[in-house]
C-alpha cells in the first residue's frame, strides 16, 4: 500500500566494486575539490587502507591535506572543531572520511562546522534544519554495517554539556560513497559479524517502522537478500573479495532503506545499551532484534510475513503456511545469531555483553527517549522496554 | 523573439487557514497548561525540563505559533512569536502541514514519519514533550479519534471536563 505522503532522498552517489578506491581522484574533480582533508583511523593506516587512497590522490596531483586519525570511538564535538580548525588553518575544499560510523558522523559534524561556518554545533542540532549544500564529501567505508555512507543521520557527543547531538537532514548526506572490496578484507570474523548483523537490523527496521515507502522497501528487501547469501561466508572466509562487496552493498543498501524510513524499538534500546553499557552496537542489535519483533509482531506480522521470503529464501517461504512466516521470521533472525555466537562468539544475550540488570532502568528511561521509538509501530512505554530487556538478558 | 509571459494570478489567501490554525495552538497551549495541572502523567513527562524550559511550536515561515514555559512543575502558555527564545521549536512544514496536526488528522508520530515537522533543538529532549502532547490530545478530541491516530490510547488520570474548564479559566 502506498503512504498517502511520503519522502525519499538517495543522492549519494555510489561506486562500487575493483578499483573503485583509484576514481577517488575523479570523484573529486568531479565535485570541483582540489585539497580534501582526509578522516580516518589508525587501524586503517596500519593495515594499509589509508595508503591506497593516498597513492591513488597522489597520482593525479591532487593536494592532499592533513590526514587526521584521532577520531575516538564516539564521535565527540570537540574533535569536530578541532579538525574543522585545520580544515580552515589548511585551507581545504572538501573531506574524505576513511572508516566506520564514529569516523564517517565526525565527518558529517566537521561538514556542517566548515559549511556553515559556525563554532556552535549546537545550534544546528535536531530535524530537517540543516539547509543549503555543504561542501564536498566523500565516503569510504571501512565497515559493512552501519550504511552511514548513504544516511541523512550525524550523532556528535557532546561530554561537556552531557548530551548526544543528532543532526538529521538530508543536506548531511555524502555526494559520494565508495564501495572497495579490498577496505573489509582484514575485519576480523566478529566484528564482520556484529556489523551485518547491524545491517540486517537496518533492513528489517526500516521495512517494518511507521515512515516505510515503497522505495525503502525495495532497498530493505535487496538489502537482506545479500545478507542471507553473504554473511556467513563473509565471517568465514574474509578474504573473499566478492563476498565482502556484496556485503558492502547490502550495508548501504540497507542504509538507504533506514535513511529513509527511520529505525524504531530494536534501535531505540540498542542505542541505550551502548549509552549506558558501552555495548557494541553491533552486538546489541544481534541481541535485541529477535526481541524487538517479537515485540512488534502482534501489531506487524503480515510485513514480517513478507521478509520470510529474502531472509530464509523462496523454499522455507513456500513451505511455510502463511500465519507461521511471521513467526518463522523472528525465528530465522534467531538461528542466525545462535550460529554466529557459535562461529565467532557473536552475544545473543545481553549478560554476555556486559549489560547489567540494575542498569535496565536507566536504560529504559533512556530508550524512550530516543527518537527512534517514535516511529516503532507500536507504542513503546517505559514498562516495555524493561520487559525487552528482562527476555533479552 | 517575444518571450509570452502568464498573468500571475493572486495567490490563495491563506487568511481562513492561518486564522483556524491560531485558535487551535490558542487552544492546544491552554490545554497543555491546563494538563500539566490536572493530569499527573503529564507532570512525570516535564519532570525533565529545567525551570525556564521553553518549547514553541510554530508554522515555518509564518507568525502562527504557541511557546509554553516551564515553571515550578508545570508548564506555562505565553504570548511570544520570537523562536529565539525557544530551547525546542518544532515547526510544521506548512499551514497545511499545520492543520493535518493540529486538526487531529493525524497524530504527531505520522507527522514525523510523512515529514511534515522540523526540530530544532536536542530530539531526546523533545520526546517527553511529544508524549506530552499525544496525552493532551487524549483530553481534547474524543476518545473514538484519539484512537484513530495514535498508535495506542495513553492513560490519562483525569478527566476532559476537568482539563477543558480549566483551559477556558486559564488556570
Amino acid at each position: 500500500m502506498i503512504p498517502s505522503y511520503y519522502e525519499f532522498q538517495s543522492s549519494v552517489k555510489v561506486i562500487s566494486g575493483k578499483n573503485a578506491l583509484e576514481n577517488v581522484p575523479f570523484e573529486l574533480n568531479n565535485l570541483n575539490a582540489k585539497k580534501p582533508i582526509i578522516l580516518t583511523n589508525e587501524v586503517l593506516v596500519k593495515y594499509g587502507q589509508v595508503q591506497i587512497v593516498v597513492n591513488a590522490l597522489n597520482a593525479s596531483n591532487i593536494d592532499i591535506g592533513p590526514i587526521f586519525v584521532d577520531i575516538p570511538q564516539d564521535s565527540s564535538v570537540k574533535v569536530v572543531n578541532e579538525i574543522a580548525d585545520l580544515y580552515r588553518q589548511e585551507k581545504c575544499d572538501s573531506i574524505i572520511a576513511i572508516g566506520g560510523g564514529s569516523v564517517i558522523d565526525t565527518a558529517k559534524g566537521v561538514n556542517v562546522v566548515v559549511s556553515k561556518n559556525t563554532d556552535d554545533l549546537m545550534d544546528y542540532m535536531g530535524l530537517e534544519i540543516i539547509n543549503g549544500r555543504l561542501k564536498p564529501f566523500i565516503v569510504i567505508p571501512s565497515t559493512s554495517g552501519t550504511g552511514s555512507e548513504a544516511t541523512l543521520v550525524a550523532v556528535i557527543a557532546n561530554p561537556e554539556k552531557n548530551v548526544k547531538m543528532e543532526f538529521i537532514s538530508y543536506n548531511v548526506l555524502p555526494d559520494v560513497a565508495v564501495l572497495d572490496p579490498r577496505m573489509t578484507l582484514s575485519l576480523p570474523p566478529r566484528i564482520t559479524a556484529s556489523t551485518g548483523m547491524d545491517a540486517l537490523s537496518h533492513s528489517i527496521e526500516a521495512y517494518t517502522c511507521l515512515q516505510k515507502n515503497p522505495l525503502s522497501d525495495a532497498y530493505a528487501f535487496a538489502s537482506i537478500e545479500l545478507i542471507r547469501d553473504n554473511l556467513f561466508s563473509a565471517v568465514q572466509n574474509g578474504k573473499d573479495e566478492i563476498v565482502r562487496l556484496s556485503m558492502a552493498n547490502a550495508s548501504l543498501m540497507a542504509g538507504i532503506a533506514f535513511s529513509n524510513s527511520m529505525v524504531g524499538i530494536v534501535h531505540a534500546i540498542g542505542h541505550a545499551c551502548g549509552a549506558i553499557s558501552h555495548v557494541p552496537h553491533g552486538d546489541a542489535m544481534t541481541i535485541l532484534l529477535p526481541h524487538g519483533m517479537e515485540f512488534n509482531k502482534a501489531k506487524i506480522s503480515e510485513q514480517y510475513s513478507k521478509l520470510l521470503l529474502p531472509l530464509a529464501g523462496p523454499e522455507v517461504y513456500s513451505k511455510t503456511p502463511d500465519n507461521e512466516r511471521a513467526q518463522k521470521t523472528i525465528d530465522t533472525v534467531k538461528d542466525m545469531s545462535k550460529r554466529l555466537e557459535d562461529i565467532c562468539g557473536l552475544p545473543t544475550r545481553l549478560r554476555d555483553a556486559g549489560v547489567k540488570k540494575e542498569n535496565f532502568d536507566k536504560i529504559a528511561k533512556t530508550a524512550i527517549n530516543d527518537g527512534a521509538s517514535i516511529v516503532n509501530p507500536v507504542e513503546v512505554t517505559y514498562d516495555d522496554v524493561m520487559i525487552i530487556l528482562d527476555r533479552a538478558y | 523573439m517575444e518571450l509570452s509571459t502568464c498573468k500571475i494570478t493572486r495567490a490563495e489567501n491563506k487568511r481562513i487557514k492561518k486564522c483556524i490554525i491560531n485558535v487551535i495552538l490558542w487552544f492546544l497551549g491552554r490545554g497543555i497548561q491546563s494538563c500539566t495541572r490536572f493530569d499527573k502523567n503529564v507532570k512525570r513527562e516535564i519532570q525533565v525540563y529545567d525551570e525556564g524550559f521553553k518549547i514553541m511550536l510554530k508554522v515555518w515561515n509564518s507568525e502562527q505559533s504557541v511557546m509554553v514555559e516551564k515553571k515550578g512543575e508545570r508548564l506555562y502558555y505565553i504570548k511570544t512569536k520570537d523562536d529565539k527564545e525557544a530551547d525546542i521549536t518544532i515547526y510544521f512544514k506548512s499551514i497545511e502541514a499545520a492543520l493535518l496536526l493540529l486538526t487531529g488528522q493525524i497524530g504527531i508520530a505520522q507527522g514525523y514519519a510523512e515529514h511534515r515537522i522540523l526540530l530544532k533543538g536536542d530530539i531526546i529532549l523533545a520526546m517527553p514533550f511529544i508524549r506530552m502532547i499525544n496525552i493532551v490530545e487524549a483530553y481534547l478530541f474524543p476518545k473514538f479519534w484519539v484512537k484513530r491516530i495514535l498508535k495506542s490510547f495513553p492513560d490519562r488520570s483525569s478527566n476532559s471536563l476537568i482539563v477543558y474548564i480549566g483551559l477556558i479559566l486559564g488556570v
